[in-house]
């Protein structure tokens, strides 16, 4: 629909105030980077970045210039004669944001952009279009299904669920403070626990969950005895031996059933008393004992609340 | 070893052709010794090549009509036609399974003196005598071969245009490519292969083709080079001189089969190889060793 490939059946396309909901793709100050790169196989690398300037009308002179400005952009200078074909994965990539680029749009969608190039390759990718983005001032809109890449590029996420938004905000915003329980468990590892209020706010509300009592803040009014989640991520629980003072507000007791090694830490599983498992992290160096009993504790503002 | 035996029986018929080519014709016999004489009167007798030229010709005409036929059909059912493609796929097909001679027959009642065509000329008061020019002509071979010919043309075309991936389509319309533009520099360029293939198939067919000249040509189908080469094993019991006019159609076929294949590879861009047909046909008498 930003694109103008489908149209909306109710409401409208706004972009920068005026509408743009009837106008067919050609006619839009926008361009795409497709999820496949949809780059042209049977025209060199050259020409598949001058098929915009091209099609516009743009004199061979400017348009030539323009194409050699655009491939230095995306440090491509020496492959202007190649095929696609004969591009490696990120190279493909790199020619279709040039190609799109060129044109100077107002707004620069991306569909997936990165989704068929391997970790590290995304990684750098991610970085240089967000370097491109911030220099060049263009409006990006990047589609994603990788949450990790939305939390690292984006100035704002609008998060969206089968077609409705979830939660618009900054990744901060959208981590920190997830307006739902779709979004906490979406955006980033978390561990939800499901309970009856018991004390509403002024904040922390605290929830009973099974024999436990647990705190977190909510943004929304929670009444007593109505069901709420509580959302905690993995890196704000401490984990600490059964018998030693909890640090925190919420305490829990459970049993580890596993520990996964993942480079800079240790993955904790946790198994609850109510047969729930939790997530938390526990510094590499550490090695705790499967089956030991530990405590779980975190401090009430490390916790989200929310009754959807 | 079947491999061996399929191939034997392949290619014998093909040697006995062109040993035969090299005898000659001695008082109503044929006689075993070594002979150039049928290929120097071949390439000597204007009768020969003005022959496979004119057959060329007609076979241009049928190529040339039938994409024009095929191309806009195969167009329609790969990108516009969404809820019947199947069926209208299959009523391009379906065709191809009655046998060719009825088809070639069908035309004879259409375009006959007591035919359908001039029945129905005749009772809407255009005309008051038969048309006679309609049967027995250039023509009507030419209709035919384009009607028998056409399915074959649209299968490759149909082929390739459907694997275009849609995404090359919109990112040229979202590069400002107006719907004419998108056909001109992405679609028409990507299809080439599949229009190269249909070609040669139509081309190729229609060059050799007997039964139509024979049945709808008249006095033309003397002039179609495979009713030339049955004149000569026939009537004329000239084997010699017929199979080496039939060596020299299959030497400037397989050339043809060559060329059209050389030129899709170096046309086939990506994964999108569909409209192989007439590399395949080349590909099947070097592969069988």
């Amino acid at each position: 629909m930003i694109a103008g490939f489908e149209q909306p059946t109710t409401g409208e396309v706004l972009m920068v105030g005026s509408p743009i909901t009837g106008l067919p793709p050609f006619k839009r100050d926008i361009n795409t980077v497709f999820q496949h790169y949809a780059l042209f196989p049977h025209m060199s690398v050259r020409e598949n970045v001058g098929y915009g300037l091209r099609m516009k009308g743009v004199p061979r002179a400017e348009r030539e210039e323009r194409v050699s400005q655009a491939l230095a952009m995306v440090k491509l200078d020496q492959l202007g004669a190649r095929s696609p074909r004969q591009l490696s994965g990120g190279q493909q990539q790199r020619v279709a944001l040039a190609r799109a680029l060129i044109n100077r749009p107002r707004l620069l969608l991306l569909d997936e952009p990165l989704g068929a190039l391997d970790l590290k390759l995304r990684k750098e990718m991610q970085l240089e279009l967000k370097h491109l983005q911030t220099r060049l001032g263009i409006t990006f809109v990047y589609v994603t299904h990788d949450q990790e890449e939305a939390l690292t590029m984006s100035d704002r996420i609008v998060l969206m669920r089968q077609g409705r938004i979830e939660q618009v905000g900054t990744p901060r915003d959208l981590y920190d403070r997830p307006a739902s329980r779709y979004v906490a468990d979406f955006i980033g590892e978390t561990n939800i626990l499901t309970g009856t209020v018991i004390q509403e706010g002024p904040r922390p509300v605290v929830l009973k969950a099974g024999e436990d009592l647990v705190r977190g803040w909510s943004d929304a009014a929670l009444p007593v005895g109505s069901t709420a989640w509580l959302s905690v991520r993995p890196e704000a629980i401490q984990i600490s031996a059964e018998g030693h003072p909890a640090t925190g507000d919420s305490v829990l007791t459970g049993k580890i059933v596993d520990a996964v090694y993942s480079g800079s830490l240790l993955r904790v599983h946790i198994s609850l008393a109510g047969g729930q498992l939790i997530v938390a992290h526990a510094p590499a160096g550490t090695a705790p004992g499967i089956g030991d009993r530990v405590r779980l504790s975190w401090g009430a503002e490390r916790g989200r609340c929310g009754s959807d | 070893m079947p491999v061996g035996f399929v191939t034997a029986l392949l290619f014998i018929p093909y040697v006995l052709l062109l040993v035969q080519s090299f005898w000659r014709l001695q008082g109503g016999a044929i006689t075993h010794d070594f002979t150039l004489d049928n290929y120097r009167r071949l390439f000597g007798t204007a009768l020969y090549p003005n022959t496979i030229l004119f057959s060329a010709g007609i076979a241009l005409r049928v190529t040339l009509f039938s994409l024009l036929l095929a191309y806009p059909l195969a167009y329609l059912l790969a990108f516009k036609v969404k809820r019947y493609r199947n069926l209208m796929y299959m009523a391009v097909i379906i065709p191809l399974w009655v046998s060719y001679l009825v088809r070639a027959y069908a035309w004879k009642i259409i375009l006959g003196q007591e035919g359908i065509l001039n029945g129905l000329l005749h009772s809407a008061g255009l005309i008051d005598q038969p048309l006679t020019f309609l049967l027995y002509s250039r023509w009507a071979v030419i209709l035919a071969l384009t009607h028998i010919y056409t399915p074959f043309t649209l299968m490759p075309i149909y082929a390739v245009l459907e694997a275009i991936p849609p995404a090359l389509k919109e990112a040229s319309q979202d590069l400002y490519a107006s719907r004419w533009q998108t056909f001109r520099r992405v679609v028409l360029p990507l299809s080439l292969p599949g229009v190269i293939a249909g070609s040669t198939f139509a081309f190729v067919l229609s060059m050799g083709d007997f039964l139509a000249p024979q049945l709808l040509g008249g006095n033309d189908s003397a002039l179609m080079v495979s009713n030339l080469v049955w004149s000569l094993f026939g009537v004329a019991y000239n084997w010699p001189l017929g199979a080496a006019v039939s060596v020299v159609m299959l030497v400037l076929t397989l050339f043809l089969l060559s060329l059209a294949g050389k030129v899709e590879r170096a046309m086939n861009y990506g994964g999108q190889a569909v409209g192989r047909a007439g590399g395949r046909v080349v590909g099947m008498t070097g592969d069988e060793k």
